[in-house]
């Protein structure tokens, strides 16, 4: 046992500042009353009143600071041996590149079976991404290096909260290969525990051409240029360009030489153009060169959603009101959108009193829009547009059909629409997510304030604030509408968002004034009013904010068109990249399609490959707010994959595309860095071996100081030298009466 | 035929005509708009001056014009509003009509303007006496005020205005007037349009059909064509660029061509 550790510190219990200023103001009097002492003709008293007045001060600041003498007891420990082995995928290289050689983890994990052997035997981890717990039995497997990264400082400090005191020291083996950026040895010394380090690999010019980034957006635009950033390396002598190629299905898409600088890197960014929507897989590689030490980290993979550039929407509006004028000028505002737009001018019962080439009417294009370019569309809106003289009833089915097999419909109230319009028992009411009351006379002309549903308040069609309680307050604000279509009823699934305050929906229930739902894998809305301009001029003029009408109609639309960040699941995943057997780490947010949590429910985690097939498959479980968390394993096969979390009754709920890659990240510069290693040894007092054959298990200094207590003291704080003072102030003062002084 | 014979036609027709009426009335008819606040109010101005808005029927001529015409459900008896009452902002539409010159706006009533252009609302403006100065000087410092000098710029031949819904070459009402409108823009927007034209002159007449007041120098051809330019103002109004859409213009190039 010995003390190791000793510090002086000021108690200071009045606190800095006061402190500060008590003991400047005790050295201004205090030289104040030795200079008048100073001045005492006789010296015995001149020195005596000198000296006590300098005492009294100096006793005073010791008590106002308080100092404190500190020393720690400290006790060297034999404790347990921890073992840490690196499990990233850079130490399944083969060191000279030949198939013949053993990888670094063989190598590691020859040096950890012979550890284990000795007595006491170490404690076993392995560690990628993060520390876990190593079974003996792993050290034989063939995929022993897995993980798809390598971070050293977060499994230390694992190990060390995980093994607490029994911990004497850490035996880290490795290839050093962490690429954190940011990091260095020098952190580690808060960790108070020695680190052996075991290099498995040296650092040599083994000749390895490889892809180190890919950087490309995620989402690409149809028939609009794209572009990938593709960073190489290349550790071979006197390296020529290299050629970089990117393929799409087999197929060379683009092709250029990178020149490399004197370090061996390089850049290039390979433009193409991409002709077909939906998800895509591409690759990017190099041509494999004799000897290449890591073949696998000459290609790699991303995906890339390809979509339209602009959402396209179909407006037919029966004819020309401020509900229209409003909505069109809304849509046109919109860069993201293409809108087509046919407004009803005239009918057959209009009196033009002007020749067809004195109007800039034109004929609606019916069987254009319907049977040839309707699938075209993301969102079809009938905007109080009645289909019967325009010969639109015979595409009814059409339109169904098409929402259905997945596109968007919305009608929006007025004179021509729902009942009024004739759509009752039509292909149209089939999918609207309510029924309507029949007839020409099926509209209330009263105006309202719609009441929005509670328990849908968090639905983002009428989330006009993030907060509902704001929310609900925002909307009781808007203007009042001026009248509504009689809706009945929401069919099953369907929310009815709104409701009218006074009229009912033929069954008791309030009646419905806005309600969205599916139709197959379509979504629909049914807005039973044409007067929500009055949320835009009609509000601004009450309140002074224009601003509600835009944001209702821009989430209805961004709902309509399934936009990711509003869907009421969410799956999200660490990567989008893994090695073969890679761990994903699942975020799940659930929730039912009103919006709902699904709480404390299980659900099924399904990863899927290209052809739909089920690659496996895991039970989850959610919470209390309907969040859940899941680790599972990447496939073994390179390729792309999506990741499906499915509810028994709902089917799919979400899902996220993921890559398998051959090398990945991990490997993209796998070079060994023993002088880290070293560094690491060196900062924790630990001991370095370059070989992992030099290692012996009683070679490795387990002792921990181990603190056995602290020893504070503060004689200054005491009712003695409180006394003390007392004392000195009352001897200074007594002899200056006894002098006859002031 | 005898006398009880026609007496007993006489009373079977007018039964057949009551019949023929109770029939109409009872039959499921299209209602013109859902809420009164949804039909199109071609709202006119009044000012707080107290300045007599002229051509008091103009506003409900181009109601029923428009009705007649196009699929515009129009409020058959418009309404009126001065700029600083609140219910300014009921309705998109205003039609400022005037004869001479008036005092500056109030305060309230320069800031109801500008908020109700900035909120979306329209604003026609008819000059019913182009060929003084008092409205119009009126009217320009009063937009001057509102939108900053300069705001209000000749409308070309080419905007949309005159092709909404009829084809139009030029503006006319009940005299022939400027070659151009005039508008202040909010965008691509011609928020407020400026006639000097005496359209409302063109479109008043009485209870039994008779125009008030003489077309010049076109007659009966321009006081057609000043009714299409309010057609076509409200059109506009209702519709903006929608012509301006690609579908239209091939047909439109077709038609112009035509006409010349």
């Amino acid at each position: 046992m010995s003390d190791l550790a000793a510090s002086m510190r000021l108690g200071a219990p009045y606190g800095a500042a006061v402190s500060s200023l008590v003991v400047l103001g005790l050295l201004v009097l205090a030289v104040l009353g030795v200079r008048q002492a100073l001045a005492l003709q006789v010296p015995r008293r001149r020195w005596t009143l000198a000296g006590m007045r300098a005492l009294t001060a100096l006793g005073t600041a010791l008590f106002v600071l308080q100092p404190q003498w500190i020393s720690e007891r400290m006790q060297e420990v034999q404790g347990r041996l921890a073992v840490l082995l690196d499990v990233s995928r850079s130490m399944s290289v083969r060191e000279s590149g030949s198939a013949r050689s053993k990888t670094r983890a063989e190598r590691a994990a020859e040096l950890v079976k012979r550890l284990q052997k000795g007595t006491p035997a170490p404690e076993l981890y392995a560690f990628g991404a993060d520390a876990r717990p190593l079974r003996v039995g792993e050290l034989d497997g063939q995929e022993l290096a897995s993980e798809d990264d390598t971070r050293i400082e977060r499994a230390l400090e694992q190990v060390n909260t995980s093994m607490g005191d029994e911990l004497g020291a850490i035996a880290l083996v490795s290839d050093g290969a962490d690429l954190t950026p940011g990091w260095t040895p020098e952190r580690l010394t808060r960790l108070g525990v020695r680190v052996h380090t075991v290099a498995v690999a040296q650092e040599r010019d083994a000749p390895d051409d490889a892809i180190t980034a890919v950087q490309a957006d995620a989402v690409a635009f149809l028939r609009q240029d794209a572009q990938v950033e593709v960073s190489v390396r290349s550790t071979r002598k006197g390296a020529s360009p290299l050629t970089v190629g990117l393929r799409h299905e087999g197929e060379i898409v683009s092709e250029t030489e990178v020149a490399l600088d004197a370090r061996g890197l390089g850049k290039a960014v390979l433009p193409f153009t991409v002709t077909r929507t939906g998800r895509a897989v591409y690759s990017v590689s190099l041509p494999l060169a004799e000897g290449d030490a890591v073949p696998e980290n000459n290609e790699r993979a991303f995906l890339m959603r390809v979509s339209r550039d602009k959402l396209r929407v179909l407006l037919l509006c029966g004819a020309p009101t401020w509900d229209t004028r409003f909505l069109r000028a809304f849509l046109k505002a919109d860069p993201a959108i293409d809108l087509i737009t046919f407004f009803i001018l005239r009918t057959n019962n209009d009196l033009t009193m002007a020749s067809a080439d004195e109007l800039s009417l034109i004929p609606f294009p019916t069987d254009e829009l319907f049977r040839e370019h309707l699938e075209s569309f993301d969102l079809v809106i009938f905007q109080d547009f009645n289909y019967g003289p325009y010969q639109v009833g015979g595409y009814l089915p059409r339109i169904r059909d098409y929402v259905v097999a997945g596109g968007a419909f919305a009608m929006v109230g007025g004179i021509r629409s729902f009942g009024p319009g004739g759509y009752d028992g039509t292909p149209i009411a089939e999918v609207l997510p309510v029924d309507m009351a029949p007839g020409a006379a099926a509209i209330s002309e009263q105006p309202f304030q719609p009441v929005l549903a509670p328990e849908l308040a968090r639905h983002p069609v009428v989330e006009l604030v993030p907060d509902p309680r704001e929310n609900a307050r925002a909307w009781s604000e808007l203007a009042p509408l001026a009248g509504a279509n009689q809706l009945l009823a929401a069919r099953p699934g369907a929310s009815v968002l709104l409701t009218h305050p006074s009229e009912r929906d033929g069954q008791g229930g309030p009646m419905p004034v806005l309600a969205v739902g599916s139709a197959g894998k379509g979504r629909v809305l049914a807005l039973g009013s044409d007067s929500t301009w009055r949320y835009s001029i009609t509000t601004a003029g009450l309140r002074g904010d224009a601003s509600a009408y835009d944001r209702f109609w821009d989430r209805a639309l961004r709902w309509l068109s399934r936009d990711p960040t509003l869907e009421p699941a969410q799956l999200e995943t660490d990567r989008e990249r893994y090695g073969p057997g890679g761990h994903i780490d699942a975020h799940l947010r659930l929730r039912d399609e009103r919006y709902q949590p699904l709480a404390e429910r299980s659900f099924e985690l399904r990863v899927l490959d290209e052809g739909n097939r089920i690659k496996s498959a895991q039970s989850v479980g959610s919470d209390a707010s309907g969040n859940a968390r899941a680790t599972l394993s990447a496939p073994r096969a390179p390729g792309a994959y999506r990741l499906a979390v499915v509810d028994e009754a709902r089917g799919v709920l979400a899902e996220q595309g993921f890559l398998v890659e051959a090398a990945g990240d991990e490997l993209a510069n796998p070079q060994p860095r023993p002088e880290l290693l070293r560094a690491v040894a060196e900062v924790t007092r630990g001991k370095y071996f370059s070989d992992p054959a030099d290692v012996q298990l009683d070679a490795l200094d387990r002792t921990r100081a181990r603190s056995l207590g602290t020893d504070v003291r503060a004689p200054f704080s005491s009712a003695w030298f409180f006394a003390f003072l007392l004392l000195a102030f009352g001897a200074e003062w007594a002899l200056r009466r006894a002098w006859g002084l002031r | 035929m005898s006398k009880p014979l026609a007496s007993l036609a006489l009373v079977w027709c007018w039964l057949a005509l009551a019949g023929l009426a109770l029939a109409w009335l009872g039959a499921p008819r299209l209602a013109h708009a859902l809420g009164a606040a949804t039909a199109v109010d071609i709202r006119v101005v009044e000012l707080a001056s107290g300045e007599p808005a002229p051509r008091p029927l103009a506003a409900q001529r181009l109601a029923w014009e428009l009705r007649q015409r196009s699929s515009v459900e129009t409020r058959l008896e418009p309404t009126r509003s001065r700029l600083d009452d609140p219910r300014v902002f009921e309705s998109p539409l205003l039609y400022w009509i005037g004869d001479r010159a008036f005092p500056q706006l109030s305060d309230a009533e320069l800031t109801g303007l500008k908020r109700f252009v900035e909120f979306g609302g329209a604003l026609i403006i008819d000059d019913a006496s182009p060929d003084q100065e008092g409205f119009d000087g009126s009217i320009r410092r009063e937009l001057a005020r509102a939108f900053g000098a300069g705001a209000l710029v000749p409308l070309p031949s080419t905007h949309t205005v005159y092709r909404s819904f009829y084809l139009l070459s030029r503006p006319v009402g009940r005299v022939l007037g400027p070659g151009q409108l005039e508008a202040v823009m909010r965008g691509e927007r011609a928020a407020v349009i400026y006639s000097r034209h005496d359209l409302g002159g063109a479109y008043e007449r009485d209870n039994v059909g008779t125009y008030l007041h003489a077309v010049e120098p076109g007659g009966e051809t321009q006081r057609e064509a000043a009714i299409r330019l309010g057609v076509n103002l409200v059109l506009y109004a209702l519709c903006l660029d929608y012509k301006d859409d690609q579908v239209h213009a091939p047909f439109i190039m077709r038609r112009r061509a035509g006409q010349h």
